[in-house]
């Protein structure tokens, strides 16, 4: 079944919104074009009146038609707003739940891959840009081209010719407008898309390196490659503002001369006297008004190939297929969680040479192994091979008795807890993320695992307590905070084998020793795997093991 | 106890009114001239193109003049009308062009004023947000220069050419749109004061939903191993209700501002075309009505949605000037820092040969509202001597070993490298002088050998080597197929801790310099490439001699020390082994 982001079917669920919009947007662009052609029927028949020229007039008809539409316009426009902008927060709700649940199926070196570089703040963003797509370009469009084709059929009951040479004229030279400006606008958006994350990737590195630059007198070729970068991106949103510009001022252009035609038909119509000096008004002051329906579509389908490469790249996220083969029939989690590394070779990339070589390790269920050593010699891909985030080339990992291949993955989830070097905390209050493990967590036992951890006179500063919200990436709690908060998560909830990824790091002594103590008592009976490139402080362990050449010595 | 009280910012650099100031003397000097004449222009051909609708339907109509002899007029109403559409073209690339040069001087100015300031002070602001500042609050004021300020200009002059033109023809239609004219922006400044300031909170939690979004992506992992993904999934759903609520209860309001507007517009039109109707049929004797005629009618009919137009695509582009006046008060702050290092008066020719010696006195500094770190700190190192500087984090290390590299400059004292005072060295000798090796390396986009090199043209292939093998560094991109060729950064190939501290220490060591300074080299590294980087400071120091003063906590860096001092309460004590 093709995984795709149907947007169609994403505006079809807020279908009742969406109409109603749409009612309204065609309501007051109707409640526009009649105020006017109105008030030009009632001036040109007033004015024959008024000299003799007609009979009596009923004023009070068209003077409360005037009033109405007057009316109707105001209103229905603040309608309109609001509900498309109900209309869109709805949809965006949806299109992050749809997103989140979708991006849940993939395996982990999938969502690892998500997140380098800047591909999840491009669909933080991606998200939100497709909020333009109804409020900008579908509603407007189909309001236009309907209120279009409706005044063919009107003026067409006046005269075929007049119809299609006005309401025609602006149905098919809008269209093309529309659609070059937007072929015209394609290749400096996707320039744009490339040259704008440059950017910012050349001045974070930039403004990182300060020192770098000024320790070696750098600073000026730097920053004049940043200026050069930025002449780039300026001037290619320049090319756009122009194409807007352009865009619009031929869209005016049409109308125009849909309204100069109009003018002359009319009046040429008029001296056969086909139609009445009335009616030669209303039409005349239709067609003008119905250029204000076509104005702002230019630039907004200039900017909807953004919504499509937004739409696209949500696209490609949902495709690939899992990395992983799942077992088609996953054995029962094993009741002994030991663990067995047995003749593993493994790599990251094909080309690259093996991180880990024929390598052998046993850890017996409710034993703690300590594996240590520099840095790139697989200690962390031995924590992935356990998850079965990855899998080896050579030989196999066993829980229990039972090949890792053949559990079941989301068994391997949740019956392994796992620190990782970079523990994630969410913007979120201090409980909400500690509760991510035991939602069911109390304030007092909350209170309680962060006292363990050290964590006590932390929680006493916080101005509102558990219920302070941690800032982007724990902008007000240091890293050594930061990797406890996540532990203490950790231990709040109740796996069989654990996995800590350097849990010491950026701890000072005495914080490293309170982790250690409350490590000691929560290991017990669990089978633990503990990766530390420091060895001095350590929760008591049966080995420990160095890894210095590509396998492990004990 | 704070050394120097907090100021209160300055209230220029806060208020609107001098957002607004500042953002103007951005502008390049000819856009408000050209704005101007742009909108005069549009005001008469717009004022042209409703006479001369009104006077064809008035001949033709009242008249009965045959259509043969209103030819003319129609040809030059077209004409009008293809003038119409120019000018508002011609706008728009006007001001696009205005946006533009604003845009690019303004990122250079901020951020070669950010290089004057100096890593040590940019730091605590979190680079994230330098970079969005530098980036998106600057393209940000795009559309306040390409779309509000000239559409500022024809709100004010097509509406005034419009109530003239009126006024001459019917005052009393005049007097009317003279009369609804001041109200709106009244009106619109009564609704706008409390919704742009609601609409500000709003930008806020829409950036805050978005970052909690985007924290829940990158932490899926997480999530899944808890079991939590319908509980955080109706997590988010509870976040985007609770925003689309708050959010929808300020546009209620905002919206307000527009109906107003609105209203005034189609009101105004009903009233003018009931007024002249009635004038027309002589059922109303008030004011100037014997003048009426078709054509003044319509032309007043016609000119009426014309004088609202402007004003309403003023008010669409309202939201702009508002994301502008956010992104200036966000970057002024940073132009106003001061730069860390006063411009250097003397040039001096330093002696770059032989290791210099370091003589430091009476040293004083102190952050910007913090309390002194450095007090009156003496130091005295022979040329040649291999120093560590030691004590707890947070105690000044950093800060000393800046100091001596001259990124920032001290508020009392002195420090002479060799015999020269060092305040005194322009940056290029600076850079002659001394290399520095920082805590974290940084990579810049590039490949590894350009990292090295960091744009040193005189450095030749083989120097690069020699420092990658010098630092260890080709023991592992001999592993890789396009060795030290190979990119770093977001697509390229991902680097150790390690791997990247040694390629930084081979940028650093590429062209030996007398005087080698270390703020923490191996504080985020393992045993093995701590003792690799103290190794290769060793071998290169073998081959060319030089003064190395280290800020470390390491055991290491003890063994490899000729001489330990412990930093204490902002000075230096020698620690004798």
């Amino acid at each position: 079944m093709s995984r795709r982001f149907r947007m169609r079917s994403l505006l079809m669920r807020r279908a009742g919104w969406q109409l109603a919009g749409l009612g309204l947007m065609m309501l007051s662009l109707i409640a526009g074009i009649g105020l006017l052609a109105l008030s030009g029927w009632f001036i040109t028949a007033s004015a024959l009146a008024g000299l003799g020229l007609i009979a009596a007039l009923d004023i009070f008809t068209p003077g409360a038609g005037i009033r109405l539409a007057a009316i109707t316009r105001t209103l229905s426009r603040y309608g309109e707003r609001l509900v498309t902008h109900e209309a869109t927060f709805r949809l965006l709700e949806d299109l992050r739940a749809e997103v989140l649940s979708r991006l849940l199926n993939h395996d982990e070196m999938f969502l690892k891959g998500l997140r380098r570089g800047d591909t999840l703040s491009r669909l933080t963003a991606d998200v939100d840009i497709l909020d333009h797509l109804y409020l900008g370009v579908t509603g407007p469009t189909v309001a236009a081209v309907a209120l279009s084709l409706l005044a063919v059929v009107l003026l067409g009951l006046i005269d075929p010719w007049l119809a299609l040479l006005t309401a025609g004229t602006l149905l098919v030279l809008n269209p093309l407008t529309v659609s070059s400006t937007r072929r015209l606008g394609r290749a400096p958006s996707q320039a744009l898309t490339q040259a704008l994350p440059d950017l910012r990737s050349m001045s974070a590195a930039g403004l990182e390196g300060l020192n770098e630059l000024r320790a070696l007198d750098r600073t000026s070729d730097y920053a004049d490659r940043i200026n050069e970068q930025s002449i780039r991106v300026v001037d290619l949103t320049r090319r756009l503002g122009a194409l807007d510009a352009l865009g619009q001022a031929l869209v005016l252009l049409t109308g125009m001369i849909a309204l100069w035609l109009a003018l002359v038909l009319g009046l040429l119509i008029f001296a056969e006297n086909q139609i009445s000096a009335p009616v030669l008004g209303l039409v005349v002051l239709a067609v003008l008004g119905l250029n204000e329906a076509w104005l702002p579509l230019p630039m907004a389908w200039r900017k909807l190939s953004q919504c499509q490469s937004a739409v696209e790249r949500i696209n490609t996220l949902s495709e690939d297929p899992a990395a992983l083969p799942r077992p088609e029939c996953p054995e029962l989690w094993p009741e002994k969680t030991s663990i067995r590394i047995d003749a593993v070779t493994f790599r990251y990339q094909p080309h690259q040479s093996p991180v880990l070589e024929n390598l052998d390790l046993d850890i017996k269920a409710g034993q703690t192994v300590v594996v240590t050593g520099p840095s790139g010699y697989g200690k962390s891909s031995l924590a992935l091979l356990v998850m079965r985030q990855v899998d080896p080339e050579q030989g196999r990992v066993l829980i229990g008795e039972t090949d890792v291949r053949h559990l079941d993955p989301d068994d391997l989830r949740h019956r392994i807890g796992y620190l990782p070097q970079h523990p994630v905390l969410f913007r979120d209050t201090l409980a909400a993320n500690l509760r991510l493990a035991d939602p069911e967590a109390d304030e007092y036992r909350l209170t309680r695992a962060l006292e363990r951890v050290g964590l006590g006179d932390f929680l006493a500063d916080l101005p509102g307590g558990l219920d302070t919200w941690l800032e982007e990436s724990g902008a007000n709690v240091s890293g050594g905070q930061r990797r406890r908060i996540a532990l203490v998560r950790l231990m709040l909830s109740d796996p069989d084998i654990v996995i800590l990824d350097e849990p010491f790091e950026s701890l000072d002594g005495d914080s490293a020793r309170q982790v250690t103590a409350a490590l000691d008592d929560w290991l017990t009976g669990r089978t633990a795997l503990i990766i530390s490139h420091a060895t001095e402080i350590l929760p008591s362990h049966d080995r420990v093991i160095s890894m210095t050449v590509k396998e492990a010595f004990e | 106890m704070r050394d120097t009280p907090a100021t209160d910012p300055d209230p220029e650099l806060t208020s609107k009114t001098g957002q607004r100031a500042w953002l103007d003397s951005q502008a390049p000097t000819w856009l408000r001239p050209a704005s101007f004449v742009l909108a005069l222009g549009e005001a008469i051909v717009i004022i042209a193109q409703a006479g001369l609708i009104a006077w064809c339907l008035h001949a033709a109509i009242v008249l009965d003049t045959p259509i043969a002899a209103l030819w003319s007029a129609l040809w030059g109403l077209l004409g009008v009308l293809i003038l119409r559409a120019g000018f508002n073209g011609l706008r728009g690339l006007v001001s696009a062009h205005a946006s533009a040069s604003v845009r690019r001087d303004l990122r250079k100015q901020l951020f070669d004023h950010l290089c004057q300031v100096g890593a040590e002070r940019l730091r605590p602001m979190g680079t994230g947000e330098l970079v969005t500042q530098l980036n998106d609050h600057v393209e940000a004021l795009d559309a306040y220069y390409a779309r509000f300020k000239p559409q500022m200009a024809s709100a004010l002059v097509i509406p005034g050419g419009i109530v003239v033109v009126v006024a001459s023809q019917n005052w009393l239609a005049g007097l009317l749109l003279a009369l609804t004219a001041p109200l709106i922006p009244l009106f619109m400044a009564l609704v706008g004061m409390g919704a742009e300031q609601l609409s500000r909170n709003q930008h806020q939690a829409l950036a805050r939903l978005a970052g909690v979004f985007h924290d829940r992506l990158h932490g899926l992992d997480t999530i899944r191993r808890f079991g939590a993904e319908a509980r955080e999934q109706s997590r988010i759903a509870e976040f985007s209700r609770s925003f689309r609520q708050r959010t929808m209860a300020v546009l209620r309001l905002a919206f307000l501002s527009s109906a107003v507007l609105e209203f005034f517009a189609a009101v105004a039109i009903a009233m003018l075309a009931i007024y002249i109707g009635l004038g027309l049929l002589g059922y109303i004797e008030f004011g100037p009505v014997a003048t009426l005629s078709l054509g003044s009618g319509l032309f007043i009919l016609l000119l009426a949605p014309e004088f609202f137009a402007p004003l309403r695509t003023l008010a669409q582009h309202w939201h702009d000037r508002a994301g502008a006046l956010a992104a200036a008060e966000s970057i002024r702050p940073l132009l106003e820092l001061p730069p860390a290092r006063g411009l250097s008066t003397r040039k001096v020719a330093p002696d770059t040969n032989r290791p210099l010696s370091v003589s430091v006195s009476a040293l004083g500094f102190a952050w910007p509202d913090r309390t002194m770190v450095l007090q009156d700190l003496d130091l005295d190192i022979r040329a040649g001597e291999h120093v560590l500087i030691t004590g707890p984090s947070g105690c000044g290390k950093s800060t000393l070993i800046s100091l001596l590299a001259g990124f920032i400059s001290a508020d009392r004292g002195r420090i002479e490298l060799g015999s020269i005072d060092q305040a005194g060295l322009e940056s290029p000798d600076l850079a002659r002088l001394r290399a520095w090796l920082g805590q974290t390396p940084v990579l810049f986009p590039g490949t590894i050998a350009d990292n090295i090199a960091l744009g040193r043209e005189q450095a030749s292939q083989s120097d690069i080597e020699r420092a990658a093998d010098l630092c260890r560094v080709s023991e592992f991109t001999a592993r890789l197929p396009r060795g030290l060729d190979t990119p770093v950064g977001q697509d390229g190939f991902g680097f150790s801790g390690g791997q990247a501290q040694r390629i930084a220490l081979a940028r650093a060591l590429l062209e030996p310099r007398p005087l080698l300074l270390l703020d923490e080299p191996t504080s985020a590294l393992d045993i093995d490439s701590e003792r690799m980087i103290w190794r290769a400071i060793r071998r290169a120091n073998e081959k060319t001699p030089m003064t190395v003063i280290a800020a470390s906590h390491s055991p290491l860096a003890r063994q490899w020390a000729d001489r330990v001092f412990q930093m204490e309460n902002g000075r230096l004590v020698e620690i004798e082994e």
